[in-house]
């Protein structure tokens, strides 16, 4: 579910843009579903910088799972236009040079593609913390509104089921290292994302093995995790 | 190029790029990949988990391993094969809409693509190289069904596992049986009307109280001079041993061993359910090419040569049944024919003194002259001699007028068109063949192509060879100097289409005699045999056997290894399925023939057919390019 902000001032969006948004209030899911017959969402981001608080945010890359599979063609790949570009240094990192900045689609019609695509679904991300912030904070500015769908984190999950490869595994290619995952070209926001649906594709499996047979579950398992971390 | 892709995304076109190190994928267009790449999902399987079962039902996706081992076992759990990166699985069983034969596990953790049996099929259609690709797989589409016949044979191949399979498999039929009360006039009247050895005497229920065999006759019926109005019950072996059907055949052995008898009725919940004989239990071991070549050797009366004949064709069903290739049981058919052969010539000639001091060689054509006979095979034979007089030429007719009709008693009917060694148009001195395949060569017409591709198989059977050696390397000179007659004879050769219709099905006989029919003969096999006839004769190979003459003939005509191959094979499929239609007639009772309806094999066979005749064409294609047709 998805919830408006009335406060803050939202850039206009024309009258197709605002039925988009609308329509988004609609989604929903159900965490009680079976692990095998959820869909899921991969996603990662692209951002000028580290500052999740206030750099901007470049592209989003996204993948579905469903039943278990990660289909090709319901894959997302969208660049966010820029009033400038951003500075020399973080075009090294991402590779993403100032005219293709420039080429994606306006930010809040890049991010209802991305809320369509998600169709609600829980979000998976690799450090979700990050992209989370930064898809949240755009979202709000951009549409006024705030993500209502779960997120579960690859990299709080991959160590509770495999404790033994944790203290080896920090960074994504750790863990794709550890399982032997193959991947494509990295560093670009699909590609990462794709990745990481791989590594979810594998934590699935071994969830259900361990027992886990809902998102609700996993979610427990994490929850319980994070307190007993604290306390 | 990828960039002219619009709606590629990164991973689309990742994807592609990772698919092109691998066959078909290398060899597809860009189109088709991003098509494809589009419309695949990917799965994953931690080790030892099952990707795919063995079902009735056609699967709903082809696999194409992104990385991972997968291994494919039997039901009965032996692996048999091992797939790695890239490759699919399985094809035969999409392809033949059937389900899949092998179970498919995970042998390490593995990805896969997935792509939905609906695409699969419209990929075949859109792409040609993968279709290419799939349909080429020939080879292992025949280990497949190779597998399939030699189930379906219900025989194995080493007497060890022959020895545990139950009795009930070589029950043949219902077994005879009677009443006690029937009189021994009925009883063997019923023997002699089944010809089988023995009868069991059953009560109303079918539970046997006795047997009686014809050994048992001798002695207690006739020689003790018993009426044959006595009820059998009088004469019958009381309380003979049975087996359970389902026991193995090993205690059959064992029995008729301890017990001294040849005959056992089986039974199933107390009641009569077969009868194994010793003879059905050593019929194979009995049956042997080199068993069957050294009785032939032996004999001395003609007429017990036709019951040689005969063993000759179970010798077939039991190599059928250990899952022998075409080539190889063509070629064994063709050797014991011809040690038949020899044999009966020799007979005839030992008996005939006008024959003495006479050179001449007996001929085979045709099948026959290129060792590639089926069960279904007229006589085509023919006579060369060095010199005759007009009285020694008439005593080689006679000659060979008495082995026809002895060929005949062994079951090669005679031949329609008279081409026979008896006929005083094919029993000619080597001069006169000299002419005669002149006259063919130079004129060309219809029925000399057709005289052509008959005698131009010639091989010699017995006498003298070397006539017909020397008839063969003039014949090669001959017809290589002649471009024109080559090209006439490529030209005849590819009126016959092999019968694939527009949209790659078969087009079937509409002829009263075989309706719904393909002719495996014409259709099927003549096709390659006509345009390697050709190859072999460009080339100047001595070789007469359609296989041997395409080995022979590849390195010069530059043909690749695996055209050859796929030839070959596509070749002895044909030769195949004739053989084994033609032994299906003989056990039902009909005579032979190469008429098939498709709609009786399997999915699998009729799919293999389908790419053996588009095979046909390939050869045929390859004919008209030498020959500008």
């Amino acid at each position: 579910m998805i919830w408006p902000f009335a406060k803050r001032t939202l850039p206009a969006l024309d009258a197709a843009s605002s039925a988009r948004r609308t329509a988004l209030a609609r989604q929903k899911v159900d965490l009680r579903q079976p692990l095998a017959d959820m869909r899921w969402c991969v996603v990662d981001v692209e951002t000028g910088g580290l500052d999740a608080q206030r750099d901007p945010l470049l592209a989003i890359g996204a993948v579905a799972i469903e039943h278990q599979r990660i289909a090709l063609d319901a894959s997302l790949e969208v660049g966010l236009t820029q009033a400038q570009s951003t500075a020399a240094a973080n075009i090294l990192i991402h590779g993403i040079s100032g005219s293709e900045q420039r080429a994606g689609q306006a930010p809040h019609e890049a991010l209802l593609s991305w809320l369509e695509f998600t169709r609600g679904a829980p979000l998976v991300a690799f450090h979700a913390a990050f992209d989370q912030t930064v898809l949240e904070r755009a979202v709000r500015e951009q549409l006024g509104l705030s993500i209502a769908a779960p997120w579960f984190d690859a990299a709080v999950v991959a160590p509770l089921l495999f404790p033994d490869a944790a203290p080896h595994c920090r960074h994504l290619d750790d863990w794709l290292a550890h399982f032997g995952i193959a991947v494509y070209a990295r560093h670009g926001a699909l590609a990462d994302a794709y990745a990481t649906a791989e590594l979810w594709l594998v934590l699935l499996q071994s969830a259900q093995r361990e027992n886990l047979t809902t998102a609700q579950q996993l979610r427990g398992l994490l929850r319980a995790r994070r307190w007993l971390s604290v306390h | 190029m990828i960039a002219s892709l619009p709606l590629a995304n990164s991973l689309h076109r990742a994807t592609i790029e990772a698919l092109r190190r691998q066959a078909p994928f290398s060899a597809m267009t860009e189109d088709a990949l991003l098509w494809l790449v589009q419309r695949l999902s990917v799965a994953y399987f931690a080790r030892d988990a099952v990707l795919l079962e063995p079902a009735d039902t056609p699967p709903d996706a082809l696999f194409i391993i992104k990385q991972g081992t997968v291994a494919g076992a039997t039901a009965e759990g032996h692996t048999v094969l091992q797939l790695a990166t890239g490759e699919t699985f399985p094809l035969g069983a999409l392809l033949a809409g059937r389900g899949a034969a092998n179970r498919y596990v995970a042998a390490t953790d593995t990805f896969c693509y997935l792509l939905a049996a609906a695409d699969f099929h419209a990929l075949l259609a859109k792409s040609t190289e993968f279709n290419d690709f799939c349909t080429r797989r020939i080879a292992s589409l025949l280990e497949d069904s190779q597998r399939a016949v030699q189930s379906e044979y219900a025989l194995a191949l080493d007497d060890e596992s022959r020895f545990a399979r139950p009795l009930a498999s070589l029950i043949r039929r219902t077994p005879l049986s009677v009443l006690p009360d029937t009189p021994l006039a009925d009883a063997l009247a019923a023997m002699e009307a089944a010809r089988v050895g023995s009868v069991v005497v059953t009560d109303e229920a079918g539970q046997p109280l006795g047997i009686l065999t014809l050994k048992d006759v001798l002695a207690r019926v006739t020689l003790a001079g018993v009426p044959l109005a006595t009820p059998i019950a009088q004469v019958m072996t009381p309380d003979p041993a049975t087996l359970s059907a389902d026991a193995p055949m090993a205690d059959a052995l064992v029995l008729m061993a301890r017990q001294g008898i040849h005959h056992i009725p089986l039974v199933r919940e107390g009641r009569l359910a077969g009868v194994v004989s010793e003879k059905d239990v050593f019929a194979l071991r009995r049956l042997s090419v080199e068993g069957i070549t050294s009785t032939i050797a032996r004999s001395e009366d003609p007429g017990r040569l036709p019951a040689l004949a005969h063993d000759i064709g179970d010798l077939v069903h039991s190599l059928l049944a250990q899952g022998m290739d075409a080539e190889n049981l063509t070629t064994i058919i063709s050797s014991l024919n011809d040690r038949l052969t020899e044999r009966i010539i020799a007979l005839e000639c030992e008996a005939d003194d006008a024959l003495i001091g006479l050179r001449w060689c007996w001929l085979a054509l045709g099948s026959e002259g290129r060792m590639e006979q089926t069960l279904a095979t007229d006589q085509d034979n023919a006579l060369i001699f060095a010199a005759a007089d007009d009285s020694q030429r008439d005593a080689l007719l006679a000659f060979a007028l008495r082995v026809n009709h002895q060929l005949g008693a062994c079951g090669f009917p005679l031949c329609k068109g008279g081409i026979m060694a008896s006929n005083p148009q094919w029993c000619l001195s080597a001069a006169d063949w000299q002419q005669q395949f002149t006259q063919w060569i130079d004129h060309g017409s219809p029925e000399a192509l057709l005289n052509a591709s008959i005698f131009f198989d010639f091989r010699p059977l017995a006498g003298d060879a070397a006539l017909a050696l020397d008839l063969r390397a003039w014949l090669n000179r001959a017809a290589q100097k002649n471009p024109r007659f080559l090209h006439q004879m490529a030209g005849n050769a590819l009126r016959n289409r092999p019968p694939l219709g527009v949209v790659r099905d078969f087009v079937l006989s509409d002829s009263d005699a075989h309706p719904h029919t393909l002719d495996l003969k014409l259709n099927g096999a003549t096709p390659f045999v006509d345009a390697v006839r050709i190859f072999a004769l460009a080339t100047g190979s001595p070789q007469t056997n359609t296989a041997k003459r395409l080995r022979a003939a590849a390195h010069a005509l530059h043909i690749p290894d695996t055209e050859l191959a796929d030839w070959n094979r596509a070749f002895h499929f044909l030769q195949l399925l004739r053989l084994r239609h033609q032994h299906g007639q003989q056990r039902a009772g009909i005579a032979p023939d190469n008429y098939l309806d498709p709609d009786t094999l399997n999915p699998l066979d009729r799919r293999i057919l389908k790419e053996a005749l588009r095979q046909a064409r390939k050869v045929q294609a390859r004919l008209a390019m030498d020959y500008g047709l």
